[in-house]
């Protein structure tokens, strides 16, 4: 089964999609990632640079299909590069590679093969480096062999990855399916043994990238972007809970780290380079699109694309700028559609900052902090319509349930009432920017909310989709408050646990898939300065 | 196995599972309180401007019931219904009584309760209880009683009812309640007067 499965994934999908997996299993094998495709343009037919075990430099240029007569001769110009170049990415610009290889999940065509051969011919009378060849057959042994003991066998679990790999792609993650099931049938499941080794952990930490790669095949085939970069965010975040269990230090496994933040980041750049090029931002059945969903649609897009502008390293000032088109285009459709939101406003609010725009900026930050009180902090209980705010610990799926008024009785958010997750982390923006004179205004109203936030128990838990142990705290504000211990109050992050600090790269995409995690110690190291560079 | 019908039946069980939370909630006592659903952990810590806090681990309320082979040929699905219904029954009742010793608990701690110490109910002991509530004052400056109630006994409501109405005709009793609601008055807006950032 595992085998089928497997060989459905690499022959429906392409180099891109198989890169992150294949590197995975270089790891396994002993090798460290010394370059790899997405950290420039500059690859010189290498999509991938490591050292083996053995300090030998191997080199790797990957390839989708068959590989025949049409497209050989395009190949050999970059296998030439491949061999030819020297490999500015390991330091030294002028050691050549010590093994160079073609990897395709396809086949070589006999003419395309005799092309290889005589290339190597000519080079082995010179003593130079070969081309070796990776073709489907093996490339699939490779993956497979990677499992080892670790495929989910066990009935239930089996029945989750089926579910997950036959979800069908278009709608949203089921983000806590999701991370259950790699908590469940992987890392858990591993924890439960009583001894293991570093190099099992890493192990596991290894193989994990290799099973999402074909549990998301079917977001991938839809090219849901959105869903696959959730996808790879959550895998980050359960890994590094594990990892951190298991008294790993981030640089122990930073190669893994590396991947999953490079795919989290490649399935962002996908998702924004699709969404500029849109008219509209409709999707899917257009009898139930439009409006408010199109609202939540238009924020969770805009919020992930301004993320992406400011966390990531290559982007330069011309995709700052579509970003900034693109955002002042549909700024006007953003919209508050729950606590879940907050990072999304996070991001759009730093993203308009780093623009220069910080008046509009400021103003939505007001805007959203006044929708919380007018709707959670003093509600007409006897208005039909009343409207609560729903806390983080509901997803945009289950507010356009609501919108669609479809099963209401299961999302009734009436728990809101009086208080907020959000509404310190607001404040605290609105004092880092200096909104005093708003903020004196709007003090009584304020402090009718009572400040709620879940406290984990162990630090590794902030990375859990839920965590067992820890505290539901409510904080009622105090109702005379001075301006000066306020100011210093939030910007305070020494009490912040220093595992977050060290995973601070990783805070960025948590609270995007867990919305609940963006509490006010995050948000804080979030918002000033340094806390996602 | 023979034949079955696993789906129809697991949402029949879904749809019976929110009937009995509906009918738990449906309590009058209950349903005077918000509900609020707990994601992850099992402590909830409040803490309030004068530094108070406190800490409540939740606690499980459990029972269970047995469906008898005979019963179930007999009678079908409507055993498991009648069951279900007892179930709630008892949970409310199991609720109840979490929520009034908590209530109790909480008055005994901050020196709210009165204790008659088997006297009879007094107009007098009504206004002390006023006397010892927090209240709160709407837009037009009245009293805001839609967050308050009074639980009793059902065989206590008419001497309740008697004292309140009492309390509103009797010159004495009207005189000293409206003393009370004006001093509550004026320190809810010495304590409105209060909510400010300062320096």
């Amino acid at each position: 089964m595992l085998e089928r499965i497997i060989e459905n994934w690499l022959t429906n999908t392409n180099e891109r999609s198989y890169e992150a997996a294949f590197r995975q299993v270089l790891i396994q094998r002993g090798h460290t990632v010394l370059f790899a495709h997405e950290h420039g343009p500059y690859e010189f037919g290498k999509d991938i640079v490591s050292r083996s075990g053995d300090g030998s430099y191997c080199v790797y240029q990957l390839k989708s299909g068959r590989i025949g007569k049409s497209n050989s001769l395009e190949i050999y110009n970059q296998l030439q590069e491949l061999i030819g170049v020297p490999l500015p990415h390991v330091g030294v610009d002028t050691v050549l590679p010590n093994r160079a290889f073609l990897v395709t999940n396809g086949k070589l065509t006999p003419p395309a093969r005799q092309l290889i051969h005589l290339m190597n011919e000519k080079r082995q009378s010179s003593n130079r480096t070969k081309i070796e060849l990776i073709e489907r057959d093996e490339l699939l042994r490779y993956f497979i062999d990677a499992h080892g003991e670790y495929f989910p066998y066990d009935p239930q679990n089996l029945r989750d990855f089926l579910d997950l790999y036959l979800s069908g792609g278009a709608g949203l993650l089921p983000r806590e399916k999701f991370s259950n099931f790699l908590d469940n049938a992987l890392f858990d499941a591993q924890n439960s043994k009583r001894s293991k080794s570093r190099a099992q952990v890493k192990n596991v930490l290894a193989v994990a990238p290799i099973m999402v790669s074909y549990l998301l095949k079917e977001f991938e085939e839809q090219s849901n972007h959105y869903a696959l970069a959730q996808g790879w965010a959550i895998l980050a975040m359960c890994s590094t809970k594990y990892a951190i269990k298991n008294g790993l230090t981030r640089k122990m496994w930073k190669g893994t780290l590396d991947v999953l933040l490079a795919e989290t980041r490649r399935h962002l750049d996908n998702l924004q380079a699709e969404a500029v090029e849109r008219e509209n931002l409709l999707e899917g059945d257009l009898r139930a699109d439009g409006g408010k969903i199109l609202q939540i649609r238009t924020t969770m897009l805009l919020g992930s694309i301004s993320m992406l502008a400011l966390t990531d390293r290559s982007s330069d000032a011309t995709s700052v700028s579509t970003m900034l088109r693109f955002v002042n285009k549909y700024y006007s459709d953003v919209f508050f559609w729950g606590e879940g939101a907050l990072p999304q406003i996070f991001w759009i609010v730093k993203f308009l900052e780093m623009t220069g725009h910080s008046d509009p900026a400021l103003d939505l930050i007001k805007r959203v902090f006044l929708g919380i009180i007018e709707a959670n902090a003093a509600p007409n209980l006897q208005d039909d319509q009343l409207v609560l705010v729903p806390s983080p610990y509901h997803g945009p799926d289950d507010v356009v349930k609501s919108v669609l008024e479809i099963h209401p009785d299961r999302y009734d958010h009436s728990a809101a009432m009086g208080s907020s997750y959000v509404i310190q982390s607001l404040l605290e923006m609105l004092v880092r920017r200096n909104a005093r004179s708003f903020l004196s205004d709007h003090w009584s109203h304020y402090t009718r909310l009572v400040a709620r936030q879940f406290w984990p128990l162990n630090d590794y838990d902030l990375f859990s989709w839920r965590a067992e142990s820890g505290e539901n705290q409510s904080r009622v504000p105090p109702m005379q408050q001075s301006w000066a211990q306020l100011r210093s109050d939030c910007i305070e992050i020494s009490d912040v646990p220093h595992i977050w600090k060290e995973y601070g790269e990783l805070l960025p995409h948590l609270v995007m898939v867990y919305p609940h995690r963006a509490i006010p110690a995050v948000m804080r190291l979030l918002d000033t300065a340094g806390g996602f560079a | 196995m023979l034949p079955d019908f696993p789906d129809q039946k697991g949402q029949f069980i879904e749809l019976t599972e929110r009937m009995f939370l509906a009918r738990v909630r449906a309590n009058p006592i209950l349903s005077l309180f918000p509900s609020e659903p707990i994601f992850e952990g099992a402590t909830i810590r409040t803490s309030v401007e004068s530094g108070y806090e406190e800490a409540n681990n939740l606690e499980a309320i459990e029972h269970q019931f047995d469906l008898n082979v005979d019963e179930i040929m007999e009678n079908g699905h409507g055993v498991y219904l009648e069951k279900l219904w007892l179930l709630a029954d008892a949970t409310v009742r199991d609720m109840v009584g979490l929520v009034l010793s908590k209530i109790s608990e909480t008055t005994d701690k901050v020196g709210n309760s009165i204790d008659l110490a088997g006297a009879e109910l007094k107009e007098e002991h009504i206004l002390d209880m006023f006397r010892n509530l927090e209240i709160a004052f709407d837009e037009n400056d009245q009293p805001d009683f839609s967050t308050g109630f009074i639980l009793a006994h059902p065989d206590n409501a008419p001497v309740l009812e008697k004292l309140d109405r009492n309390i509103k005709t009797i010159p004495r009793y009207r005189q000293e309640f409206d003393q009370i609601i004006e001093e509550k008055r004026r320190k809810w807006h010495a304590r409105e007067n209060h909510r400010k950032l300062v320096d």
